[in-house]
This record gives C-alpha cells, structure tokens and sequence, in this order.
C-alpha cells in the first residue's frame, strides 16, 4: 500500500485493515506521521474545549440599528450585486471574449471578410492591374512610355555596334 | 456541538417577512442563531476581541442577501456558509498582514512538545503537555493557509461531518476529504520544519 492512502485512512479515523496495521508497524515514515499528526489533533480537539464569547448584552439591539441605519443606497448595492452582479460579470466576460476572438482571427481568408480587408484587396487588385497594363502580363515592357525609356540604351547599342 | 433550533414554521414565516423588507422580523432570527455563529467564527478566527465585530457584519450580509434564499438548504446552513466565507476572507487578510512566528511559544512548551514528539506515551496528555499541544496546534493553524485553517478548523474544532462540511462549503465529499488529507499534511510538515530549523 501507499504510504499516502495509509495516512489518510488512519486520519480519517477509518477502521485499520490488517493491510493498513502492517504498513504502519513497518514503515518508519508513516509512524513517525501518524504519531506527529495524532498529537497535533489532540491539540486541536482540545481547542473545542474553549468557550466561544457569548454576545455582549443588546447584542441584537446594536445589530438592528445598524441594520436601519444602513443607508438605502447600500442595502440597493448589496442587493444589484446579489441579484444581477453576477450576470453582469458574465456578460463583461462574454463581450471581452468576443473581442479578443475579433482581434485573433487572421485578417484575411474563410473566417474573415471585413470590409476594410475587402477594401485593401480591391486595391492590391487594382494596382496589380495597372502595372500589368504598364509592364505587360509578365513583366516585359509593351508601351510607348517603356519605348521612350529604353530607345537611348537601344540607340546606344546599335551606335555602339555601328562603330564597330 | 448542540444549537437549539427555533420552529421551523415560525423560522420560515420570519424568513418570509425579512425578505418582504420587514427588518423587525430579522431579530428573532439573530437570537436564535447568534451562538451558533459566535462558536463558528471563533473557532474559525480565534480572536477574541474580533468576534462580535465579526459576527455582525456576518449578520449584516445576511440580511442584504436573504433576498437569495431560497429554502434549497437549511437556514442555518446558509447561515454558517455566510459565515465561513466572511472568515476565509478575513483570515486571509489577516495572514497578509501578520505572521505568527514560531519562537513566541516558551521554552517550557517547546520542551513538553519535544519529549511528547519523540516518545509517544499510553494513557494521554498530562496538564502540562496538554497546554503546550494546544499552544502548538494553535499556532501552527494561526500560521496555515486560510483554506486550510477553515477546513481543519471545520473538522477537527468544529467536530463537523465531512457531509456537512461538504454543504458549508458548496464541495463535492471527495474534495473535502481530499482537501482536509492536503492540509494535515501541511500541518504535520510545518511541525516538522519547527523541531528541524528551531
């Protein structure tokens, strides 16, 4: 048996198995417990010996008169927190999980599509399309404005091969 | 521990008022129930001079709240969960603030604890070794974690079922057994740090 399933058997005052008295009689460990802890209970049972005080007289009387004088807005208070404090921690606990799911969530693909994110893909799609009209689709240069660029390097070229 | 019981029907009947805003009807519920709770709250706090302020801020609460009662468990139940949960709160403001040191116990108590420790005589206490157990299991309770200290104090002073002790403190009887095993442990390893680092 486990020493720890022994103690608690011979703490809770449970009737010892002939299991339970062999390992106490042969591990140090659990004697040296059990001695310990059914001295410290001896002390503790005998803390229940100690008269409790008794209420000073008008005892009730000073209780009731506070309990006129507590203000209305405090027995309103002690009475919102009993009856709907609880309800409203639950709600502040569901709003702020909502936001932090929100917050969480990727800002774009199947669990997302906000409008802001509709936005700046409307416009990556945009400027996507304009520069395949500048550059062409893949990237090689068709417009006036890549002749205009590149006709001095070309010019060069041919010059250069000219004079060669 | 023995507590006179008012009648039930004129218990409920005085519940009834309270929670139809009559406060006069709360009285007769105080005076049946103000021992039990003085009991409870000292063996719980153990300070004497701390009691009564004690017990009547566990009856103010009450009051506010017996809008929520609802009859499921005894009055009395309600009444001592009310009062278990004002001490956790207050033993755990007091363990925040003030230690309890092991070295306040005499020289004469230490010895008794010692010699009783280390030789475990038949036929009980004597006068003297009893006043020095009690000193020690008072201080090393007045030095545990409130949740330990309620529960031992529940079981071991109070002389409550674990049933009972179960309904008080809205737990299942395993966790209750389970918790009381946890804090006699700790209790038991706290006693032996003192003979071991004194």
């Amino acid at each position: 048996m486990r020493c720890d399933a022994v103690r608690q058997i011979v703490e809770e005052g449970m009737a010892r198995t002939p299991a339970v008295q062999v390992h106490v009689e042969s591990c140090s460990g659990c004697k040296e417990y059990l001695r310990k802890w059914e001295m410290l209970q001896a002390g503790l049972v005998a803390i229940r010996g100690e008269e409790p005080p008794d209420p000073s007289i008008g005892f009730t009387t000073r209780l009731m008169r506070r309990l006129e004088n507590a203000s209305p807005e405090f027995q309103f208070g002690q009475q919102i927190v009993d009856q709907i404090g609880r309800r409203v921690v639950y709600a502040t606990l569901m709003v702020a999980l909502m936001l932090a799911l929100i917050l969480a969530l990727p800002s774009s693909g199947p669990f997302r599509s906000s409008g802001i994110s509709d936005s700046v893909f409307v416009q990556t799609q945009v400027a996507t399309l304009a520069n395949e009209q500048i550059m062409g689709v893949d990237g090689v240069d068709t417009g006036d404005m890549q002749d205009s660029v590149a006709a001095p390097a070309g010019n060069g070229g041919s010059e250069a091969r000219g004079t060669r | 521990m023995a507590h006179s019981r008012p009648d039930p029907s004129q218990e409920s009947e005085w519940i009834r008022l309270c929670q139809s805003g009559e406060k006069e009807a709360f009285a007769p519920l105080v005076d049946a129930y103000q021992r039990r709770v003085f009991s409870i709250v000292y063996h719980l706090v153990r300070r004497r001079n701390d009691v009564e302020d004690i017990v009547q801020e566990i009856f103010m609460k009450a009051f506010a709240a017996i809008g929520s009662y609802n009859s499921q468990s005894s009055f009395g139940t309600w009444l001592n969960r009310i009062a278990v949960n004002h001490c956790y709160d207050y033993l755990r403001r007091q363990r925040s603030s003030r230690v309890t040191y092991f070295w306040e116990m005499s020289e004469e108590g230490q010895r008794h604890i010692e010699s009783h420790s280390h030789s475990h005589k038949e036929g009980g206490l004597d006068n003297e070794e009893k006043l020095a157990v009690v000193d020690l299991a008072g201080k090393l309770l007045a030095r545990a974690p409130a949740e330990d200290r309620v529960i031992l104090a529940l079981k071991e002073i109070e002389d409550r079922s674990v049933e009972e002790i179960s309904e008080i403190l809205s737990l299942k009887v395993s966790t209750v057994k389970v918790r009381l095993h946890r804090a006699r442990k700790r209790m038991v390893r706290d006693f032996q740090n003192w003979q071991e680092g004194r």
